[in-house]
């Protein structure tokens, strides 16, 4: 009988906190549906009069240049996070197998590079995009976003790059193979979870970012996607379906990595758990 | 054999020269602007330590190292206190559990930028939903408008942020939870213990380095704390919602005080460094 009320309980507080979280979503989808008018009109968890969600996505996709933005950002995430794998394994894979002097300070390097705050490099990274031609370019911002995510994918590769058997190592190095080769054939298509991980993570981050993007870019043709939804804000002051419209297409990207990779999303956050 | 040799250092030149140009060079450039005063024309004029003493003194940045502590200190709570209470709850055989898990890690897959904007919207005082929901409960009287009132807008922000984050707390410790063995508290149970004194003798010991890698990295995340803030309130009204992070945004790209704003990171930075001391000390004496 006890334990039958304990389960109720469990229910009844797992029930009351799902809904609590899930009227921030519902709240904003269902402005996205409606028109200012009827948002005004009717509190908000009343049904649309009549659906506008093509309008509004018109009015911010084409107007507000959100579709620009969109796909600035859906071409610099894969660009930088698939640069920046590539690169970090390149360093994770004599950190974790080769005898080299001068490995464990070479790693604290790396690790340093995840936790200091981005605050200690956006002004200088500012100047320096200035200076070398590429502040407001494409190629600025894909060097500067693959930079920053090296160093959580260093950490995330070598500590994967460890789990790999060292005989496996020792038998190819006596078949004669190059350090290159071992890494090549062997390491990295055997990392293929590891490495999907920090992809996906990376491309979230770069996806999600802010900041780098305010600083670094000022026209339409380079602004990541979450600075256009900053300009929307400005853009259509408190009109909230518009707002809410343009939010929700800058979640599609991680939503439906959310969906599919559910279990790679949350390894990487509970392995990542030191990146901002 | 010099080849031999050579080759693994080849594998790091890639790297180095990408993390030594976008991150090493900027951070040691940050460290001497912070002695430096700089409107980003002509050289810089050095002044020593005139830049740290001024955020001390400037009560702009005083109130905003004030919010910053009261982010730290309350967000610390949240991943704590909701965190184990759902995944307490969670941690039994619990049915359609991929389902409640989704709805609570689905905002840790969001930008904090996009957080930030369902939360305004959530505190419009007129049409949001926390000011409506409040009006259909017949609350009226606590009915505010969240984000203009000093003080009040740092709470309701920190708010927000707690749904975003709780899912980082149940992911961390359902998966602690989940590393205890059954049978130790099958046995504690066999002990005529009631299920709360298993909680706090047996359960809690055993989650505690769960818990010390929680709280060190919220606390860390929430000293950074920028994206939502620039969303919801910009630091304003009257910059009374400003953390460091946005004080040093504001102070570089809004006021072009490149120097004072270098220093102002270097603290943040050396703050976060003593912290992270702090916890990698504690963690080898466990």
């Amino acid at each position: 009988m006890r334990f039958s009320i304990t389960k109720i309980i469990m229910y009844v507080t797992l029930v009351l906190f799902a809904i609590a979280w899930l009227i921030p979503f519902y709240s904003t989808v269902l402005a996205s549906l409606k028109s200012n008018e009827d948002l005004a009109a009717k509190p908000f968890w009343s049904l649309p009069e009549k659906i506008v969600l093509w309008d509004n996505i018109v009015k911010t996709w084409k107007r507000a240049y959100m579709g620009k933005y969109f796909f600035n950002s859906l071409l610099y995430a894969p660009v930088a996070s698939i640069s920046a794998v590539f690169i970090a394994s390149l360093a994770a894979f004599p950190l974790a197998r080769l005898k080299i002097k001068g490995r464990r300070a070479l790693f604290f390097l790396f690790l340093c590079g995840m936790f200091i705050p981005y605050q200690m490099y956006v002004v200088p990274l500012f100047l320096m995009s200035v200076q070398l031609k590429i502040y407001d370019t494409l190629v600025g911002l894909i060097l500067i976003y693959t930079s920053l995510c090296i160093p959580f994918c260093v950490f995330l590769l070598r500590n994967y790059f460890m789990t790999i058997p060292s005989d496996l190592f020792d038998a190819a190095r006596i078949d004669g193979a190059s350090h290159f080769g071992i890494y090549w054939r062997i390491f990295l298509p055997l990392a293929k979870p590891a490495l999907v991980t920090a992809f996906i993570t990376q491309f979230m981050w770069v996806w999600n970012d802010l900041l780098f993007g305010l600083v670094l870019t000022a026209s339409v043709n380079t602004r990541p996607v979450m600075v256009g939804l900053s300009m929307l804000e400005g853009y259509y002051e408190f009109q909230w379906a518009l707002l809410a419209t343009g939010g929700l297409i800058t979640i599609i990207p991680p939503l439906l990595i959310f969906i599919s990779l559910r279990k790679h999303f949350i390894k990487g956050i509970s392995m990542g758990i030191a990146k901002a | 054999m010099n080849r031999e040799k050579i080759t693994p250092y080849l594998f790091f030149l890639i790297p180095f020269i990408f993390v030594f140009i976008f991150l090493v060079y900027p951070m040691a450039y940050t460290i001497y602007l912070s002695f430096h005063e700089w409107s980003g024309l002509g050289a810089p004029t050095f002044i020593g330590m005139q830049n740290y003493q001024k955020i001390f003194v400037d009560p702009n940045l005083v109130r905003s190292l004030k919010n910053t502590i009261v982010w730290v200190v309350l967000t610390v709570a949240n991943p704590v206190i909701i965190g184990l209470i759902i995944a307490i709850t969670m941690s039994g055989q619990i049915k359609g559990e991929t389902i409640f898990k989704s709805i609570f890690i689905l905002p840790l897959a969001l930008s904090p930028a996009v957080l930030g904007l369902i939360w305004l919207w959530m505190y419009d005082p007129r049409m949001g939903a926390i000011n409506n929901i409040l009006r259909a409960l017949r609350l009226d009287f606590l009915c505010r408008s969240w984000l203009a009132i000093p003080g009040l807008n740092t709470i309701a922000m920190i708010f927000a942020n707690a749904w975003a984050q709780a899912g980082f707390g149940i992911i961390i410790l359902l998966a602690g939870l989940r590393s205890i063995p059954p049978d130790l508290v099958d046995a504690a149970k066999l002990d005529c213990r009631s299920s709360w004194q298993v909680l706090i003798h047996i359960i809690f010991p055993l989650l505690k380095p769960f818990f010390m890698i929680l709280i060190a990295i919220t606390i860390i995340n929430s000293l950074k704390i920028f994206d939502i803030v620039y969303m919801m309130t910009f630091g304003g009204p009257y910059r009374s919602s400003e953390t460091l992070a946005l004080s040093m945004f504001r102070e570089s790209f809004r006021l072009f005080h490149f120097g004072y704003a270098s220093a102002i990171a270097s603290v943040l930075f050396l703050v976060i460094l003593i912290v992270i001391v702090i916890f990698i000390h504690a963690f080898e004496r466990e």
